[in-house]
């Protein structure tokens, strides 16, 4: 960062007059240039002002009684208000171009009574400009869309770092006893040495990664919905994950019970079909046996019924037979022979006789004898005629009672062999429906036993296997669901965060700072090592060219550790310490610029390598060799110099090797009723006199400055 | 011999001895109506019983001589055989009482001994243990 230009309005003893512009200090700064600009100043009329109203602008470090210019406060009258304001034109020089950057900061300060007491500052406005001369709108890239809200935001620090060196503060600590260096000086370079370049680095980056961080936090609140659409998409990733677990378990689930289903299907369908078939054969068997039983029960029945209607008549006629025999041998015995008594009766009475009692064939005989008799008796009384045809008859009957006894005995014999048949028959019957109950019995228990377990079984797979089916279903339709939702919000993400968009460029300048960062903290050390390996170089070879002592080989044993102290042990004054601290400076604005190159690589690095060095008072006190060689040296290692000069430590000397280098030269015009101390009121600079002091009649003094055509 | 022979009404509680009509008891045993009067009449003349002023049924229509057959014969003995006189078979009137008569006593006792047995073929056997008897 370069300085162009800084204006103090109303700032410490600066004092702008009603009407006037403020006052301001120009550098000539151009690229590929070097610039050296001289300041010469009194003791107490503006030299240290200049560094301080910088620190104010950039760092906001403020004594809020001393920054107030008497003189224009006293111009207002109480309850009146001054602006207090300093500005700064500053340059940073990118690879990418030169980039300006115009910084304001005001402070209000109101006069309540006479006198400091009544005095009320406040911090009004803080502004700061940019401007790119390429392309602006690469820099809203960078910054975002808020380039005045990050630049503020962005430490000064950071952004605008300047060093200084308060050479009269130095020396006044020098000589207080050896405590050395300013306190802030030895901190700045002690934190350089140690972490501050490093930390800066790493700063950066995290800061630019907060920047990127609410940059996105920025994008997210502008659509409240990508955040949603993310957390819904990861809820929906989480959930079609756990989806498509528990389906790929369900699935096995499925397949077991399929498998378990099949199984079953086929044993106890095939079990239940072999003792189907088994017990239908036993049942055709049975029953083939019964209703061949039956047919022959029928068949028996039928005979025996048949027989009994023929036989059970003759049974009863045992007493009828018997009487109409007597009758009958009656009537014959008294040679009646009825007509109506026919010979159907009579053999009819015969057989009844013989058929209801065998014994009584034998009787039969004898009848038949007794017949025959009577036949012969019947011959003899010219009945042969008659008796011819009755014994035919009789003879006829005889055969056929013979017949029909013999039948009707066969027929008893019969009946009852029929009936011991239909009875074994019968059993036979029973015992076969019997064993037909017990198969039906079996094959209803085994195949209703068997379709039970079955069917059962079956159930309960089916059930299972229905079950993991619709759980399958449902998880297919919710992955469906979910991975058309996840779909969608991809699309949507994608959407809204196009490739090349500004909010992808911010993800992956996000990507990259992180892992500049992840390096930078895990080189911690090594980084560490490099500043400070660096910074000694640099210093020694600073050092070296501007002392010819040879000192820096014993300085460099106790390079920051006992620089503190080194005053004291060795004593050495004359301006080595100022020197060594220049050249720690310079040095490490070098390690600096170097770190700054290389960080560029890899971020957006706004910081920049070249720095301003505002020298205060570094002449008092110093020895006119290091004068000499430091005026001679410090220019070409610094790109902006600004050198505060008291006129008493302007020798001819620091003049002869300031001739050709400086640019531009101003000096402050003090401006008092009352000239105090033996401090020169003017100065000559190479055969030009210049005033520093003006007269005036108010009591309340002021500066103001001036620019000084003297090279 | 005798015009027609009428069932008594005794006879109406042993129809289902014979197969006729549709019947399918069991213990129906008998083709025709012709064969249950015989039965009926030859039990009765040989239990002694005989009723007296006997009532026909009007189920069945009255038998003709022709459907007894051979069985004639046993109906012309009973008639001998209760009264002791080859008259009687001259005597169709005569004839028809005794038939009847001792035909609806018969079937009185058949009932009795039908009812000591359940239906079917323990009639059967019931009936065959009378033939045994009287074997």
């Amino acid at each position: 960062m370069l300085i162009e230009w800084i204006e103090l309005d109303n700032f410490e003893c600066y004092y702008t007059s009603p009407g006037k512009p403020p006052q301001r200090l120009s550098f000539d700064i151009e690229p590929q240039k070097r610039s050296l600009t001289f300041f010469v100043a009194r003791n107490n009329s503006g030299k240290t002002t200049i560094i301080r109203a910088l620190k104010f602008l950039f760092y906001n470090e403020v004594d809020e009684m001393q920054i107030v210019n008497n003189k224009a406060l006293s111009e207002v009258g109480v309850g009146g208000k001054i602006t207090i304001a300093v500005r700064a034109r500053v340059r940073f020089d990118h690879p990418s171009g030169p980039e300006w950057v115009t910084l304001v900061r005001k402070y209000e300060a109101k006069r309540l009574e006479d006198g400091d007491e009544g005095l009320r500052v406040r911090e009004i406005d803080r502004q700061m400009t940019l401007t790119k001369r390429e392309s602006p709108s690469r820099n809203r890239d960078y910054y975002g869309a808020d380039a005045t809200s990050m630049v503020k935001e962005q430490l000064p620090k950071e952004l605008f770092p300047f060093y200084f060196l308060d050479g009269e503060n130095l020396k006044n600590k020098l000589g207080l006893g050896g405590d050395a260096f300013d306190k802030q000086m030895l901190n700045a370079i002690h934190d350089s040495l140690y972490s501050s370049v490093f930390e800066r680095a790493a700063d950066i980056c995290s800061k630019s990664i907060q920047k990127v961080q609410r940059e996105l936090a920025g994008l997210a609140k502008q659509s409240k919905a990508m955040e949603q659409v993310q957390e819904d998409r990861d809820k929906k990733a989480v959930e079609l994950a756990g989806f498509q677990s528990q389906m790929k378990e369900l699935k096995k689930e499925f397949d077991r019970y399929q498998a378990d289903y099949q199984h079953l299907d086929e044993k106890y369908l095939g079990l239940a079909q072999s003792e189907s078939a088994s017990a239908a054969a036993m049942l055709k068997e049975a029953r083939r046996e019964e209703d061949s039983l039956k047919e022959d029960i029928k068949r028996v029945g039928l005979k025996i019924k048949e027989l009994l209607s023929d036989a059970l008549p003759y049974a009863f006629m045992e007493r009828a037979s018997g009487v109409a025999l007597e009758v009958i041998d009656s009537l014959h015995e008294r040679n009646i022979f009825p007509v109506n008594i026919t010979e159907d009766l009579i053999s009819e009475l015969i057989k009844q006789k013989e058929c209801v009692c065998g014994s009584r064939l034998e009787e039969g005989t004898k009848e038949l004898a007794r017949l025959q008799a009577y036949r012969e008796r019947a011959l003899r009384q010219n009945m042969d005629e008659d008796l011819k045809g009755i014994r035919s008859i009789l003879l006829e009957d005889s055969r056929s009672s013979q017949t029909i006894i013999s039948k009707l005995s066969a027929s008893k014999d019969f009946i009852s062999e029929e009936l011991s048949f239909y009875r074994d028959k019968m059993t036979a019957l029973a015992e076969c429906q019997d064993r037909i109950r017990r198969a039906e019995r079996k094959i209803a228990k085994g195949h209703d036993t068997a379709i039970r377990d079955c069917i059962t079984q079956r159930r309960i797979a089916f059930e299972r296997k229905e079950e993991a089916s619709d759980k399958i279903s449902r998880f297919e339709q919710g992955i469906l669901r979910v991975s058309s939702e996840k779909d969608k919000l991809d699309a949507e993400l994608k959407r809204k965060v196009p490739k090349g968009s500004p909010a992808q460029k911010i993800l992956d300048n996000l990507a990259v700072l992180q892992r500049v960062l992840e390096i930078i903290e895990r080189s911690k050390k090594e980084i560490q090592y490099e500043i400070r390996s660096r910074l000694e170089t640099h210093t020694k070879e600073i050092y070296e060219k501007i002392s010819t002592d040879n000192s820096y080989a014993v300085i460099q044993k106790n390079l920051l550790p006992d620089i503190r102290n080194m005053g004291q042990k060795t004593n050495q004054g004359g301006g080595q310490k100022k020197v060594l601290t220049m050249a720690y400076m310079v040095g490490l604005a070098n390690v600096r610029k170097e770190i700054c190159a290389e960080l560029r690589k890899h971020i957006h690095l706004r910081v920049t390598g070249e720095q301003c060095f505002f020298m205060d008072s570094i002449y008092s006190d110093m020895d006119i060799e290091y004068q000499k060689s430091v005026t001679e040296i410090l220019p070409s290692f610094v790109t902006q110099l600004l050198v505060l000069v008291a006129p008493q430590n302007c020798s001819e000397a620091v003049q002869g090797k300031l001739k050709g280098h400086v640019t531009d030269m101003y000096r402050a015009i003090h401006y008092t009723s009352k000239v105090k101390g033996d401090d020169p009121q003017s100065v000559d600079l190479w055969g030009k006199t210049v005033q520093l002091v003006e007269r005036i009649e108010d009591d309340l003094a002021y500066s103001q400055l001036e620019k000084v055509e003297v090279c | 011999m005798f015009n027609q022979l009428k069932l008594p009404h005794t006879a109406e509680d042993l129809f289902f001895l014979v197969k006729r009509g549709g019947n399918t008891d069991e213990s129906a045993f008998l083709s025709t109506y012709a064969q249950l009067f015989v039965l009926g009449a030859t039990y009765g003349f040989e239990k002694k019983k005989f009723d007296a002023n006997v009532t026909s049924t009007d189920q069945i229509e009255p038998i003709k001589t022709a459907f007894f057959g051979h069985s004639i014969v046993l109906l012309q003995t009973i008639c001998l055989a209760e009264d002791k006189t080859h008259e009687v078979l001259a005597q169709p009137d005569r004839m028809v009482e005794i038939l009847q008569g001792y035909a609806s006593g018969g079937f009185r006792e058949i009932k009795r001994i039908s009812e000591e047995v359940p239906r079917g073929w323990a009639q059967i056997e019931r009936w065959m243990q009378e033939l045994q008897v009287e074997g």
